[in-house]
């Protein structure tokens, strides 16, 4: 009679046997004293190993984690912001640097697709007709645009390089707000709502 | 407390309820700090890393999955800093697929028949204390799954699923670490 694998053993204590298993494994631990004396080994062991006390914790463990969740909220924010503002002024530089220089948008895109089109004629097609109305709608604002343009110059001759300077960086802040609050108003993952 | 608890946990710190949040540490410290403190040994670390097993869960929050457990996405957490901590360290780390002693299962009972065993020559306490000293001498691949199965209940489909395991495979492993665990004890006495 050849006597029981450990794994049996195992599986046995853990209830872990079909009833056809445990009829045989308790068959033979009744003839077989190696066996039972192996089965109770492992039982005192499991009993000693499955009751490890827990380890101790600082009674402030919790506080800890919160406050390390708090001060990791607040790394975060200022990396979001410096982002949101390199991009708001990326775009004033931008719209800056085309006031000053007196050049046309349109016109400097529309240039830019005239090139394209000898590269690409036929893409460039429906490239020059989207120009076309871009350009038409551009015209029917001009007088709005030369009006901003005009304020704007006048704004340059009025205020101190100083001023402007702290208008632009007032704009800047507003922008940085802006997307700052509408970041948290759309933080919800809709996956997991209900 | 159940997983739909958790999963009603998770959505209320998705909505910004802190304080869900600070039912989910409540509940998984003690666990988590069980686990780690028996893989890592250094208290101070073990702290430091249960601490970041939250944070991390926290920050990425909206990546977990509902459909699976929200134990064993923490617990997998937990798995992956204990091994990146062990690479910084330089400590040996273990691979899932590390050669195991395939005859264990065939092995048959060879026992003499006479002689104290090792779990009688002690009492409960000293044998745990013993027991303790034994785990930190046990393969970590080995520990990580005994650890989970003896003293956070884990269930053999639970290890299954944090590992990405057949649940054939740990059970196999639960079992050899358990021999060898008690092998260490009988080595030592």
């Amino acid at each position: 009679m050849s006597c029981l694998k450990i794994s049996a053993l195992y599986a046995y204590l853990e209830g872990d046997l079909s009833s056809e298993e445990k009829a045989r494994v308790e068959n033979h631990l009744n003839a077989c004293s190696k066996c039972r004396q192996a089965l109770e080994e492992r039982r005192l062991l499991s009993e000693a190993w499955t009751g490890l006390p827990p380890l101790e914790l600082p009674a402030d463990f919790t506080e800890r984690v919160l406050a390390r969740l708090d001060r990791s909220r607040r790394r975060r924010r200022p990396l979001r912001l410096v982002l949101l503002a390199t991009a708001a002024l990326s775009t004033a530089s931008l719209a800056l640097l085309f006031i000053i220089s007196g050049q046309n948008v349109f016109s400097l895109l529309s240039a830019a697709n005239k090139s394209l089109l000898e590269y690409a004629k036929d893409g460039a097609i429906i490239c020059v007709k989207a120009l076309a109305l871009f350009r038409a709608a551009g015209k029917s604002l001009q007088p709005v645009r030369q009006a901003l343009v005009k304020t704007l110059y006048e704004l340059n001759s009025l205020l101190s390089p100083a001023a402007q300077a702290a208008l632009i960086i007032s704009f800047l802040g507003l922008f940085c707000l802006l997307f700052y609050f509408l970041g948290r108003t759309f933080s919800l993952e809709k996956k997991h709502e209900e | 407390m159940n997983d739909d608890q958790d999963q009603a946990l998770v959505r209320q710190t998705l909505r910004g309820e802190k304080k869900a949040f600070e039912v989910i540490v409540r509940k998984y410290q003690q666990p988590l700090f069980n686990y780690i403190g028996r893989m890592v040994g250094e208290k101070e670390t073990a702290l430091d890393l249960t601490q970041e097993v939250f944070v991390r869960a926290f920050s990425s929050l909206r990546s977990y999955e509902p459909r699976f457990k929200f134990s064993t996405w923490l617990y997998r957490i937990a798995s992956h800093l204990v091994i990146d901590h062990w690479r910084k360290k330089k400590l040996p780390t273990y691979s899932l697929s590390g050669s195991l002693d395939e005859e264990a299962d065939d092995r048959m009972l060879n026992l003499p028949d006479h002689g104290p065993s090792v779990a009688r020559r002690f009492e409960m306490a000293e044998l745990r204390a013993k027991i303790e000293e034994a785990l930190e001498r046990l393969p970590p691949l080995f520990r990580e799954l005994f650890i989970w199965r003896h003293m956070n209940g884990l269930s053999y489909d639970e290890i299954a699923e944090i590992k990405k395991m057949p649940i054939g495979t740990v059970k196999n492993r639960v079992f050899e670490a358990k021999e060898r665990l008690r092998r260490l004890l009988e080595e030592k006495t």
